[in-house]
This record gives C-alpha cells, sequence and structure tokens, in this order.
C-alpha cells in the first residue's frame, strides 16, 4: 500500500516507513517544516480544516494555535519534541508539535 | 458468578464477628457492582436518619466486575458511606491495588458496620478474616500507618489507613492506600475513624473466573494497545494531571484566593513542566494501568516524599492559597496525606479562612495569634495541622466551610463556596455554566468527577446557556460515574481517547452476561436515581434548594484574569436548572417522578 501523504506534508514524505507507520502518520495533518499531530477532541475539529500552507516554523504555539480554525483554549497540552512548552514557545523547522485536549475521550 | 469474587465480606465492629455471604446475582444484575453496588446497600441497610458517625452508618467498600482484571486502568474501589459533611451521600473512588488483592482474597465487597470500642484493624489473608489490635497504630499518620503494616505483615499486603484527622472526626477525612492515593472526598475516612477501624490490610492468591478467557484477553490485550499508541499517552504519562495547571489559569478557570479569580499571577512557578523538572523523581501507576500519571515527588527543601501534587491539589492548596512554590505546595499536599484530609476541601477551608482573616470577619484573637494571609505557607502549613487536631480555629474549620459560615454570620456565607456542604474541587466556573450545572448537581456536593463539562463550555461557547448544555451534564453524569460502577479508571477514556465501544464486549467475554452499551447506561442512570433519592429520603425538605451554586458564583464577578468581570447570574442558573429537571424526567423541585423510577426499576427499592 503507497501512503497517502496529509496535506501540505510532501516534503515529509518518509519511503522506508512501514505500514502501520504510514497509517499512523496518515491519521496527522502536517505544517510544512513543523509536523503537528491533532490528539482526541482537537483531531475531530481539525479533521479536513488544516490550512494546506500553513509554515509552522518560527511562529510561537500561541501564533499557529490563531492560524488553525479552532478555539485555542480547546488546546490544553502543547507538547513539542515530547516536552511541555508554554504559548510563547517558539517553533523551529522538524518540530514535532502535539495539539492535547484536556479531553481525549469526553 | 464469572467476573465476581462471588462474596461479600460483613464486619460488625460492634460484636467483633465477620461472616461473609453471597454477592446477590439480581443486585448484579441491577446495579452491577462497585457504586452501584454500594448504593443500593446504603440505601437499603442504612437505615434512615443514622448518625454518620454512630454505629448504625456502614462504610462499603465495592470492587467493580473489571476490578482486578487485565482491562487497563481496572484498579479502582469505591467507598461509600452516609456523608459526615453534608449528611447526604458520599462516594468516593481510590486507584492503586486495593480492589486486585480484595477480589484476589475472594471478596467483591466490604459492608463494615458498628463501632469497635478500641482501635483496630481488619486483617485479610484469603479466607482468614481477623479483627487485630490497633492501639499502636492509633494517632499515627496514613502514610506512617501504611509503612508499619507493610513491615509488620509483608509488602505483599495492601493496606488502606486513616489518619489523625479521621480519629478527630473531621469532616472531610480520607483514606489512603498505596502511599498517596485517596478515597477523598465526603469524610469517607471520618465514618472509618468514628469506627475506630484504622486500616484494612489484605492478601489473596485466588483468581477471578472468567466466562470466555481468550475473547476477554485479546479484547482487553486490544484496549491496551490502544492506549499505549494514543497520541495523548507520552503527556499524561510524563506530567499526569499537573500538566493541566498552566491551560487552566489560562482559561482563567484555576480557582486562586478563595475563588476571588480563576486566574493566578505567579502560576508559571506551578505548572506540569517545573514541577517536573523540579521535584518529581518516578511515575506511579496504578493496577494495571498503562498509563503512570502518578508523580512520585521529594521535595528538599521540608525533606518529604509525597505522591502529588496533582491538579487538584496544586488548584486548591497552591492558587487558592495563593501558594507560588511547587516544594511548599508538594509539603501540604504530603501534611494533609499524613494526617489523612481530603486536599481539597482542606484547601478550600484555609483559603476561606485566610478571606475572613483579611475582610475581618475572624481575627487574631480567634485564630490564636496566627496571621492569616493568602501566599503565607508557613502559616498555612500551621493551620493544616490544626484543622486535623482540630486545635482553635481548626475546630470552626473541621467541619467545612458551609458549617464554619453558619457559625460566623453575616457574609461569611458569601466566601462559602460548596454545593450541599462539600467544598468545590478546582475548576473557576463563572464563565463555564455548564461546569457550574455539574458542580449544582453533582450527586456527593460540589465535586468535578462526576461530569467534567468545562471543555464542552469552551467549544460551544462559555456565556451560552442551553439545554445541550444541560443534556451534555446528563449524559457526562451516566459515563463518567459507569466507571466506577465497573471497578475501572475513566482516564483511559477521558485522556487516552480510549473508545467506549470497548467496554461492553469486554465486561460480555467476562461476566458471560449480555449486555449492551446502552444498558449499562441504564444501570448507570440508575444508580444516579438511586443516590438522589437517598439525598431526598435523608434530607428534611429536599429540593432544588440544594442544588443551588456558591453565592459567589452568581452574586460576585471574577476579579482578575481573562474571565474579570464574568459571573452566571441567579435566572440563567435557575434557567439551566430546569432544563436538566425537566431532560432528567425530575419534577420542578429535583425530585425524580414516580414514572422515572418505575422506568428504572427503583419503584420497589425506592417506594
Amino acid at each position: 500500500m503507497t501512503p497517502r501523504l496529509a496535506a501540505g506534508s510532501e516534503s515529509r514524505y518518509r519511503p522506508d516507513e512501514s505500514e502501520a507507520q504510514s497509517a499512523r502518520r496518515d491519521r496527522r495533518e502536517s505544517a510544512i517544516g513543523v509536523e503537528i499531530i491533532p490528539v482526541g477532541l482537537v483531531k475531530r475539529k481539525l479533521a479536513g480544516r488544516m490550512p494546506q500552507e500553513l509554515d509552522a516554523a518560527g511562529l510561537t504555539v500561541r501564533e499557529l494555535l490563531l492560524q488553525l480554525p479552532i478555539k485555542p483554549e480547546l488546546v490544553a497540552f502543547v507538547v513539542v519534541n515530547g516536552r511541555l512548552v508554554r504559548r510563547d514557545h517558539r517553533l523551529s523547522d522538524n518540530d514535532v508539535v502535539k495539539l492535547v485536549p484536556a479531553v481525549g475521550g469526553g | 458468578m464469572f467476573g465476581y469474587a462471588g462474596r461479600v465480606l460483613r464486619i460488625d465492629l460492634t460484636r467483633r464477628v465477620t461472616t461473609t455471604e453471597p454477592y446477590d446475582p439480581e443486585i448484579a444484575r441491577r446495579f452491577l457492582g462497585g457504586r452501584g453496588f454500594s448504593a443500593y446497600t446504603l440505601y437499603t441497610e442504612v437505615p434512615t436518619g443514622a448518625d454518620p458517625l454512630g454505629p448504625d452508618n456502614k462504610v462499603i467498600v465495592s470492587t467493580g466486575p473489571l476490578s482486578g482484571t487485565l482491562v487497563p486502568g481496572a484498579g479502582k474501589t469505591d467507598i461509600t458511606t452516609k456523608s459526615p459533611e453534608t449528611g447526604g451521600y458520599a462516594s468516593a473512588s481510590v486507584g492503586g491495588l486495593l480492589c486486585a488483592e480484595l477480589k484476589y482474597a475472594g471478596y467483591d465487597a466490604i459492608i463494615v458496620e458498628g463501632i469497635s470500642q478500641s482501635p483496630v484493624y481488619l486483617f485479610i489473608d484469603d479466607d482468614l478474616v481477623e479483627l487485630r489490635d490497633a492501639s499502636h497504630l492509633w494517632g499515627k499518620g496514613s502514610l506512617t500507618v501504611e509503612e508499619q503494616l507493610k513491615t509488620e505483615l509483608g509488602e505483599a499486603f495492601q493496606i488502606a489507613s486513616v489518619g489523625p484527622a479521621a480519629e478527630n472526626l473531621v469532616s472531610y477525612a480520607c483514606i489512603t492506600h498505596d502511599f498517596g492515593r485517596q478515597a477523598g472526598r465526603g469524610g469517607v475516612g471520618t465514618v472509618l475513624g468514628a469506627k475506630k477501624l484504622k486500616a484494612i490490610a489484605v492478601r489473596g492468591s485466588k483468581s477471578i473466573p472468567i466466562a470466555d478467557v481468550e475473547t476477554f484477553r485479546t479484547l482487553s490485550r486490544a484496549m491496551f494497545k490502544a492506549c499505549m499508541e494514543s497520541d495523548a499517552a507520552e503527556v499524561w504519562q510524563k506530567y499526569g494531571t499537573a500538566g493541566v495547571v498552566s491551560w487552566a489559569n489560562e482559561i482563567g478557570a484555576l480557582p486562586t484566593r478563595n475563588f476571588q479569580s480563576g486566574f493566578f499571577e505567579k502560576c508559571d512557578s506551578l505548572s506540569g513542566e517545573v514541577m517536573r523538572d523540579s521535584i518529581v523523581v518516578s511515575d506511579k501507576a496504578c493496577f494495571a494501568c498503562p498509563c503512570p500519571c502518578g508523580k512520585y515527588s521529594h521535595t528538599e527543601k521540608h525533606g518529604v516524599f509525597v505522591e502529588g501534587p496533582e491538579y487538584e491539589t496544586t488548584a486548591l492548596l497552591g492558587a487558592n492559597c495563593a501558594i507560588a512554590d511547587i516544594e511548599d505546595v508538594a509539603y501540604a499536599n504530603y501534611l494533609c496525606d499524613e494526617l489523612g484530609l481530603d486536599t481539597i476541601s482542606t484547601g478550600n477551608c484555609v483559603a476561606f479562612a485566610i478571606e475572613c482573616f483579611e475582610k475581618g470577619i475572624i481575627s487574631s484573637a480567634d485564630t490564636g495569634g496566627l496571621e492569616l494571609s493568602f501566599g503565607d505557607s508557613a502559616a498555612i502549613f500551621k493551620l493544616i495541622g490544626m484543622i486535623a487536631a482540630r486545635e482553635g480555629i481548626g475546630e470552626l474549620l473541621a467541619s467545612g466551610v458551609k458549617h464554619a459560615a453558619e457559625v460566623l454570620g453575616g457574609k461569611a456565607a458569601d466566601l462559602a463556596v460548596q454545593v450541599k456542604g462539600m467544598e468545590m474541587s478546582g475548576y473557576e466556573s463563572r464563565s463555564a455554566p455548564a461546569m457550574l450545572l455539574s458542580y449544582m448537581t453533582c450527586d456527593v456536593g460540589a465535586h468535578h468527577n462526576r461530569s467534567w463539562a468545562i471543555t464542552y463550555d469552551l467549544e460551544v461557547g462559555r456565556d451560552k446557556i442551553s439545554a445541550d448544555k444541560a443534556a451534555k451534564v446528563i449524559e457526562l453524569q451516566h459515563i463518567r460515574p459507569l466507571f466506577d460502577v465497573l471497578g475501572a479508571c475513566r482516564l483511559q477514556w477521558v485522556e487516552l481517547g480510549l473508545s467506549l465501544e470497548h467496554y461492553a464486549p469486554v465486561l460480555q467475554a467476562l461476566t458471560g452476561q449480555d449486555r449492551s452499551w446502552d444498558d449499562l447506561m441504564r444501570i448507570s442512570e440508575r444508580v444516579w436515581n438511586l443516590t438522589r433519592s437517598y439525598w431526598i429520603r435523608e434530607t428534611a425538605g429536599f429540593g432544588r434548594d440544594w442544588d443551588s451554586p456558591p453565592p459567589r458564583t452568581w452574586k460576585e464577578p471574577v476579579a482578575t484574569g481573562p474571565t474579570k468581570g464574568s459571573s452566571v447570574s441567579w435566572e440563567d442558573n435557575q434557567r439551566l436548572l430546569d432544563m436538566y429537571y425537566q431532560q432528567r424526567g425530575w419534577d420542578e423541585n429535583g425530585i425524580p417522578t414516580p414514572a422515572k423510577l418505575a422506568e428504572l426499576e427503583l419503584t420497589d427499592i425506592v417506594g
């Protein structure tokens, strides 16, 4: 199976990833240069609504959230490369950003 | 009975008699287990008007069918009693390993009744059940007792214990287990203290019968895998609920200075990141949990270890008391754990006293010379000790803010942040009407865990007063407490996004009984209406007045922060309450109608 790419993620195509990995990546919406992983409620709210040409590198987390079609306050945790960060944290190329709500399920 | 140990252990402390009886399959059919079993037992066995601290009251320690199994998070025990704090229904859930060990010893539940003449602890080693002298443990802290009993009996024993606050009948004393997990709210520990039951020690070696072992194993593994692969797992494992502190502050929900505000200007020093980097020494999980949300911490400043502080403790003992040093919050947490105090109610009582002091309602003459001010950690540590010992001003605060306000009179009632006599947990709700409704209608008092609707407020509009908000609160009040019926933790669903569709099939594989998700929700609604009926039976004139929000929420706008100026007017909170009652099938005074009770098969119990 050929991995399907999330919108705007062509530059991050990984031909060597396994089917499971690609399926996992397929669930994500990516901005150029910064991989964004919306979770739970945030993921449901962003499904199919991610901006096509969003370059998040150089933005603060607060600025990124304002560019997404979602109420920023729904995102409880912003985790960049495995670390919880504050809203004034500035994003860099190749950052992996998880947007986690306070409720993943309900 | 597949999924059950099949026996109930009954402890009569007055006569010092222990007996076992079969777990009634009819009760299992109607109430399943956990909080369902204990609500039924409370309603049917504890006589109307029983003194919460007297021999007629009972403490029911109840596991659910999932408890002690392979299902992720299957480590929850419900502890139910008539509350000495509210006079109504109290039910608190504790994690750890207690439920698993109890079930392996061959018991689904323990019913504790009567009063011992001298301090005892309950010793359970499979079929060997004894009441043992606890005079050497009396007066000691919860954590100390746990360590001592493990030394005396062996590490394999699981211990639940109470501290000096319970012995002194502080109305919000908790039960501690696994060095930092608590059945915290409503004074469940107080009732054990009144009964002079200092601790429960249990070890078991039996197994739980499973109807379809292969299917159960397959489904449980799939649930585990889904939890481990959740994109949210990483953050919850690393920071636990403390990770939410900064967010709560940013949205103006972090209770600050006795709920005068939802924004603490020094919150940065209490954040989950700061806590992780400065005091956390290890992660800690409950039985069968893939997500160790517990954080075991060490404060060098105070020289103690403590599990926590988790979100609620940081909110109530931190921001709500304006303590900005995470090590001081950890120490206040330790004091409460060792003394056996619920951190949520204690944080409220301390903050209430400070605000009363600052506004001249009490003075240093009342506090024995102790000067109280927000942010004064040393004075707050001292006050916590005074509450546990009922010493000086601690006597006034030992029965909770509602009682203290009634004694003080005047404007003190406006500073008491409580519903039904229980202090409010950690979400300032003046710009979150659904969350406020959750507090107003929660079946134990102002607690968040039955319905945590603040995200729904954010999602659909914080100022909106609408029928869908009432519907959401009801939906959550059926789903979330269902986990306490099943004997499992809700975090796997709430935070890791584990689909609810897993639960009915895995329960069916375990018990062999065909139950749909709708069946489970109906059981949860049945329990909700039974606990409502308990309040009605036990409280003269019970009705919608008991669902009133704290005065501060409608009389006084938020003082500072992003929600500054907001409040939910009396008219709006009553409008929401009307919608809630109507959707629940209750009358305008909040009483379940005969038709609703009949629909839920409760008529023969409630009448």
